[in-house]
């Protein structure tokens, strides 16, 4: 319970109920009547209490009902809130969760309803925060009073502080009103922690320097938070979950997709997709591919998609299954039939089922055009690799010698070769490679990669298996007699762990990225076995791709888009899916970097490039293919990794109390003349 | 209405209230009802002694004319009563004995007390025509008619009494006499514990009987120490009593009589103050109680072989004494 203005309600009270008891207390002003005896009557009256046990106060019930009246009038003077978790006075913070699940349209009960439809999530969270905000500042007009501060996060993969802690009204609401959607994955984490550092204040005066004010956490979400299980409460921390969504909400999305252009017939591609269902029960959906915008197919049968399992006993409440965060949708995988497209293509997998989440309806990717690769071999020697690679289909392979690649790399030729292959090659003094591809076996490619060492006899213990180049790779024979113990700096991704340290090196800085092997393949036993010879195929192709990679595996909302562009590109501009352009300015060179992506669809980046009259472009997408993501049933509550906080529904029309209050008086008021009227008459 | 009230009724017509107070004798009874009342004489159930000879069968063996008897003659008999055919037949001296005829004695005990001057027609008014009325009837019938008033404030609060009065012709004196009490509370005159209330009242008269006769207590019987113990004084044998209870109508039925809204009821007699207001329960409440000491009242008094007689001071006199009083034993 709340209070605006409780003074003058106090005010109020002290002012007229006890003059009212008061004179109730002065007797009242009772004809005199001489009567031939009182025997009667005193023993009527004595019959009447005995047989009412409330006789005294039915006596009184003007008092009583007078009594009423005054307490209401001085309760809704106070304004009494009866929001719970929601403080005046210190410090609130309102969370506002604008991920993908938060564009869905469930935000009424009522299906039908054509004005609900137009709503999102967020619309409604926003609304609700705002109205919260509006009774913390005493609503507006005549019973306003001051409020704490107030501070607003916004938070998907990231959280941004839309307006620091104020105590002004308009910039608060502003603030609200200014959140975006976006379609990122919901994390809690950031936004706690920003709402924490805003909350703690440090005195150096005081022993306990550090200070925290505790304040009110208001979390506007539908609880579908990924990172939930790891965020803990604080103690004195005071959490309020406002639960946004409907439990009947109904999704179904693309949960993935991939294209891929055969190895023997590059000019024809195969489309893959997975569809989650986020529902408690088994669905039927169409699934249609179209490739630039043109339907191309479509399943023949509608696809069935199994319900979301949660493991739970299937007793229960589909509702309340569907709310536990646990829960793994349905999903099921589609193929289309390969089809020519020897041109570059954008290919749209979209499920053509009705429901509360249109942002997860469709995926799309950006094929690039049927092409092979120019690889260049430095410092080749004669062994397993050089016949690999002359094996292989590349549209050309040309061996350089050190010198010869170091003169590539003045003249500023390297961009006729899409992958160089390195053999234990060390750049010369003042020699740095060039933005470009890079696979090196041995050597220091570059500086980051420098060796302290050597290790002997060195066996294979882990790779990350899921990284594209280890497709159909099981090193777990792998055996190297001599490896470069190299310690690689954080930012250097490590791909592959022998038993005494790091054997495999991803680098990706400024343009430059660079496969690394820290031994020479002649000093191991990887050469004689099979997953050496899929390797090499899949580092060159993985490479290769690097410029259309994120063509390939798009961009999921959060992430960041670093394309690979000519080092000559200017005047790049970067075409967001609305429509709206914005110019990019390039901080290094061949290198655009936009992040982090809000919103799913096609971009496009454009650029002028020297010699070259028309506008260059390259286009990537971002789907959300975030399973979690899409369930959209809201959870009932927030699972913190130390307790649950329990969530509150809430929804629009939400009034103050006082009307309700003066309205019951007024009752009251009525019932008391009619009581009187009833008495006297 | 009461369901006392309805069973018993003693209401029989809405004639118009008699509000003023007796002045003169013949404001208590007139003519036309003193002729009505010749033909009426007040019933015993019981035969009592009388003292003088009258027109009333007695216990007594005497010289009326209605043979009851024989009896052998011993020495001191009157020998006009020998039956000498009996004599002459049997050689043996009887006596015819023959049945006496006496006088009744009738007393009227009226409440003075203040409670009786209230109500519309007051009380007390109609229990000084009743009164009236009842003892002009003993006077006519040539009954020893005795008349006694008890806690009347205007007279110290004691027992006034008029004693053994006969005949026709001492209806003026009687009708004086009645006059003359008066429950109207003076508070300067009277100090309330010097009052006689029911009870003293009842065992003056037990003490001071002088034969036996009808006794009729005129008064609403409202004593907050109750009625009972009075009463007993009274019907050990030598009355045979008539409690004539006598109610206003605003006792009976306050609500219709204008009794309403916040109240200080003060008792007339004892000033004691009861602050009530009237409500919908509270009559209810009051109009139950009444039933129930009316119809206890009429219990105990069954048990003692006391008539009970509930009059509403609104009832017409002459069908009161005419056709109510007779129905119910008191008169013939």
């Amino acid at each position: 319970m709340m209070w605006l203005t409780p003074l003058t309600g106090i005010l109020l009270a002290a002012a007229t109920i006890p003059p009212l008891v008061a004179l109730y207390f002065l007797k009242l002003r009772r004809v005199p009547r001489p009567i031939a005896s009182t025997l009667l009557w005193k023993r009527s009256l004595e019959d009447l209490r005995a047989n009412a046990p409330f006789q005294r106060l039915r006596m009184n019930i003007l008092l009583l009902l007078q009594l009423l009246v005054l307490g209401l009038l001085a309760f809704a003077l106070a304004q009494p809130q009866v929001e719970t978790g929601l403080r005046r006075d210190g410090k609130t913070v309102i969370l506002i969760d604008n991920s993908a699940s938060m564009n869905a349209t469930d935000v009424s009960e009522n299906k039908d309803d054509p004005e609900a439809k137009q709503k999102s999530r967020l619309d409604l969270a926003k609304a609700d925060a705002i109205a919260r905000v509006e009774k913390l500042f005493g609503g507006s007009g005549l019973f306003s009073g001051s409020a704490g501060e107030v501070m607003v996060i916004a938070f998907a993969d990231r959280a941004e502080v839309r307006c620091p802690f104020s105590d002004s009204r308009s910039q608060v609401i502003d603030a609200i009103r200014g959140i975006q959607p976006t379609d990122g994955r919901t994390k809690i984490g950031e936004a706690l922690q920003l709402a924490r550092a805003y909350t703690t204040s440090v005195d150096p005066d005081k022993v306990d320097p550090t200070m925290v004010e505790q304040a009110a956490l208001v979390i506007f979400s539908d609880g579908r938070i990924a990172d939930l299980a790891e965020q803990a409460t604080k103690a004195g921390e005071q959490i309020t979950y406002a639960r946004i969504g409907t439990m009947k909400a109904d999704n179904v999305g693309v949960v993935a997709i991939a294209a891929e252009r055969s190895p023997d017939d590059p000019d024809r591609i195969q489309v893959f997709g997975a569809i989650g269902n986020g529902n408690p029960f088994e669905i039927r959906a169409d699934v249609q591919l179209s490739v630039d915008d043109r339907a191309r197919a479509i399943t023949p049968e509608p696809l069935v998609v199994p319900a979301a399992n949660s493991g739970a006993a299937p007793e229960v409440d589909p509702a309340k299954r569907m709310s536990d965060v646990r829960v793994t949708p349905g999903r099921e995988q589609v193929v289309f039939l390969p089809f020519a497209q020897p041109r570059d293509a954008i290919i749209t997998v979209t499920q053509l089922r009705k429901d509360d989440l249109a942002v997860d309806d469709a995926a799309a990717l950006v094929v690039p055009p049927a092409k092979r690769l120019r690889v260049g071999h430095v410092n080749a020697a004669k062994g397993l690799l050089d016949l690999l690679l002359g094996e292989m289909a590349l549209e050309s392979y040309e061996q350089l010698s050190p010198a010869e690649f170091e003169q590539v790399i003045k003249d500023a030729t390297f961009e006729r070769f899409d992958v160089f292959v390195l053999e234990n090659y060390t750049p010369s003094d003042g020699v740095e490679l060039p933005p470009g591809r890079y696979l090196s076996f041995g050597g220091t490619p570059v500086p980051e990669l420098k060796s302290y060492g050597e290790h002997e006899r060195v066996f294979f213990r882990t790779a990350r298996q899921d990284h594209p180049v280890f497709r159909a790779v099981n090193p777990v024979d792998l055996w190297v007699a001599s490896a470069q113990a190299i310690s690689p700096p954080r930012d250097v991704e490590v791909l592959m762990e022998g038993t005494e340290g790091p054997l495999m090196f991803a680098v990706d800085r400024g343009g430059v990225r660079v496969l690394h092997v820290a031994f020479d393949p002649m000093n191991s036993n990887w050469p004689i076995s099979r997953s050496f010879v899929n390797f090499v195929p899949n580092a060159l192709e993985w490479l290769g791709a690097a410029g259309d990679a994120l063509a390939l595996a798009g961009l999921q909302p959060g992430e960041s888009a670093v394309v690979r562009l000519p080092v000559s590109a200017t005047n790049v501009t970067l075409v967001f899916p609305d429509g709206h352009d914005q110019p990019v300015s390039i901080t290094t060179p061949g290198q655009f970097a936009y992040g982090p992506i809000r919103r799913t669809g096609i971009y496009t980046i454009s650029w002028d490039e020297p010699g070259r009259s028309e506008r260059q472009q390259r286009r990537f997408a971002a789907n959300l293919l975030n399973a979690q993501e899409g369930m959209i049933v809201p959870a009932e509550s927030l699972s913190f990794a130390d307790k649950p906080v329990q969530g509150t529904a809430t929804s629009n029309a939400r009034s103050a109390l006082w009307p309700v209050l003066l309205g019951v008086a007024m009752v009251l008021l009525l019932l008391e003349w009619w009581v009187y009227q009833r008495r006297t008459s | 209405m009461s369901a006392i009230f309805a069973s018993n009724a003693t209401t029989f017509s809405n004639k118009p209230a008699i509000l003023k107070r007796p002045e003169r004798v013949d404001d208590l009874i007139d003519g036309r009802l003193m002729s009505r009342l010749d033909q009426v004489d007040v019933v015993s159930r019981k035969i009592f002694a009388g003292k003088v000879q009258g027109e009333r069968r007695s216990k007594r063996r005497g010289i009326s004319v209605e043979f009851a008897d024989y009896r052998p003659y011993v020495h001191g008999d009157d020998l006009r009563f020998v039956d000498w055919n009996i004599y002459g037949r049997l050689d043996r001296l009887f006596l015819k004995v023959f049945l006496e005829e006496e006088d009744l004695s009738l007393l009227i005990a009226i409440d003075a007390s203040a409670s009786m001057r209230w109500g519309n027609p007051d009380k007390f008014v109609f229990a000084q025509r009743l009164a009236m009325a009842l003892g002009y009837i003993g006077l006519v019938n040539h009954n020893r008619v005795s008349m006694v008033s008890f806690g009347s404030p205007a007279q110290g609060g004691g027992v006034q009494r008029l004693s053994n009065i006969r005949g026709r012709r001492r209806t003026a004196e009687m009708g004086q006499w009645i006059l003359r009490q008066d429950p109207t509370p003076d508070p300067k005159s009277v100090d309330p514990t010097t009052i006689v209330g029911f009870d003293d009242a009842m065992k003056n008269i037990a003490l001071a009987r002088q034969g036996r006769g009808v006794m009729i207590v005129l008064s609403d019987f409202l004593f907050k120490q109750g009625y009972e113990k009075g009463l007993r004084y009274v019907t050990g044998g030598g009355y045979d009593v008539f409690a004539m209870q006598i109610l206003s109508p605003e006792e009976i039925d306050p609500a219709a009589h204008g009794v309403s809204g916040d109240l200080k009821l003060v008792d007339v007699e004892d000033k004691d103050v009861n602050e009530i207001t009237i409500t919908p329960p509270l009559l209810k409440a009051y109009r139950d109680r009444l039933n129930a000491y009316c119809a206890k009242m009429r219990d105990y008094c069954i048990r003692r072989g006391v008539t009970h007689v509930l009059v509403d001071t609104q009832t017409d006199m002459d069908e009161l004494l005419l056709s109510y009083l007779r129905k119910r034993g008191l008169l013939r």
